[in-house]
């Protein structure tokens, strides 16, 4: 099969999917009643903006959070739609304020606080599940750091909660990965966005993914990827992602290193994304 | 302001390319249509940003491309399922050769089908393809040449048994 043959093949194939295109206006119409709804569940949420310091934390509260495509991850059947999972940015617009979108715990009380202790009863988004481990020493080394060396994550902590598991199970049998999700607390917000900044600049064969608008100018988010020569050994990760986030005085790293066939449907992005979307609908952190 | 206009002639240039790229990267029609009509709708919500793109068509690709992997959005894709009555849709079958590659398309790993639909399909350079899937162009390369060669592999044995 030559390389024109194996063209037209393809195109033919494409040619049928391309033929059920909707019309324009229903596109613009779905996009106009999400762009309705956000605004809608912004306003219904300012309040959080004003207690954005403790964000960083209490996004991630959410004891009943699960992360999708895991074994323990059911979605709620008797749930109804929108109230007790984390709405994805992709879901039609909201009708109201959805209760997800609320921090749980801790429960804001007054005005902006700057949290440099993670609440013992803080839940993280794996914690407890099958094949994690947490570690709450404060200075355990960052989970992601480009180019080696010194820390970047360690000056100006407070605080620090660290998870570590398995990729995806239905990934794992071809591309045994290793996750870690990590929550730092800085002593301010000058300090955490110190650490951003070292973390986001990649390097070293850390390549800055630019996927949505406003990524290479974000000051708050940074998606990087670092490919190494393919392999298919067992055991010798040779793809590697990283996600950081910067909310107020905290920094929030979900990091996987993948082998095999490094098929780990992007899950350092998956996992951030579970724990923003909540955050987006309030606008107050979006990728 | 956005403009409609634009967007609906930038739709109507693109819209049937997209759909056609990331089916083929993804193997699942309905998914694909969905996470298209999706991506365009993000494009038309920051229209007044995305427009401004040097490419906004890589843009809408990349976003679809994302939404139809995500495992998240397919638990919650079915879950929904559940939820509507939605009337049946009839789909014309297919023919043999789509089958067959298809078939053989899927037993490709996800990293390798994208690059290959990114270079044959939408006809990226491998500089091009690295840059859109955060790669490094050795990676790329890699991806290219291994699943070219299992793609001829695959559709090569299936003639070979059809003949047999």
């Amino acid at each position: 099969m030559s390389d024109d043959d194996l063209r037209d093949r393809l195109a033919e194939l494409a040619a049928e999917a391309g033929r059920a295109l909707p019309d324009p206006r229903d596109v613009r119409a779905r996009g106009d009643r999400r762009r309705a709804g956000l605004t809608a569940a912004a306003a219904g949420l300012s309040v959080l903006a004003v207690v954005a310091g403790v964000v960083g934390v209490s996004f991630i509260a959410d004891p009943t959070a699960s992360f999708p495509g895991r074994a323990s991850a059911q979605i709620p059947s008797s749930a109804p739609s929108g109230a007790t999972t984390p709405p994805s940015p992709s879901d039609p617009a909201p009708s109201g304020v959805p209760a997800t979108s609320q921090p749980r715990s801790p429960a804001p009380t007054s005005g902006p606080v700057s949290m440099t202790k993670i609440p013992a009863n803080l839940s993280m988004l794996h914690e407890g599940e099958a094949g994690w481990t947490t570690d709450k020493d404060a200075n355990v080394p960052g989970a992601f750091n480009p180019c080696g060396g010194v820390d970047v994550t360690a000056a100006g902590r407070t605080d620090a909660r660290t998870l570590r598991g398995p990729g995806l199970p239905g990934e794992e049998s071809h591309s045994p990965s290793k996750v870690t999700q990590q929550l730092i607390l800085y002593a301010s917000e000058q300090v955490a966005t110190a650490a951003f900044v070292k973390l986001s600049k990649g390097g070293c064969g850390w390549i800055k993914s630019l996927m949505n608008p406003g990524d290479a100018e974000s000051t708050h988010l940074a998606r990087l990827r670092k490919a190494e020569s393919y392999t298919q050994v067992p055991g010798v990760f040779w793809l590697h992602d990283a996600v950081v986030v910067r909310t107020g005085n905290a920094v929030l790293i979900a990091y996987a290193d993948a082998s095999g066939a490094g098929m780990t449907s992007n899950v350092a992005d998956q996992e951030i994304d579970y724990i923003l979307n909540p955050l987006c609908e309030a606008r107050l952190v979006c990728r | 302001m956005r403009d409609s206009t634009e967007f609906d002639a930038f739709y109507t240039a693109t819209g049937a390319h997209i759909m056609g790229q990331v089916y083929v990267m993804v193997g699942d029609r309905s998914e694909t249509e969905d996470a298209v009509a999706e991506a365009y709708a993000r494009a038309w919500q920051r229209w007044g940003t995305v427009s401004g793109y040097v490419d906004p068509a890589a843009w809408v690709r990349t976003v679809a491309y994302r939404i139809a992997v995500s495992s998240w959005r397919r638990a919650m894709r079915r879950r929904r399922a559940h939820d509507r009555a939605r009337p049946p849709v009839t789909v014309p079958a297919p023919g043999p050769d789509t089958v067959a590659l298809l078939e053989a398309l899927r037993q490709l790993p996800a990293t390798q089908r994208r690059a290959i639909v990114l270079h044959y399909l939408a006809g990226l350079t491998v500089a091009e393809i690295a840059a859109e899937t955060a790669s490094s162009e050795s990676a790329v390369k890699a991806r290219l040449t291994r699943g070219r060669a299992a793609l001829a592999d695959l559709l090569d044995d299936r003639k070979e048994n059809t003949h047999e």
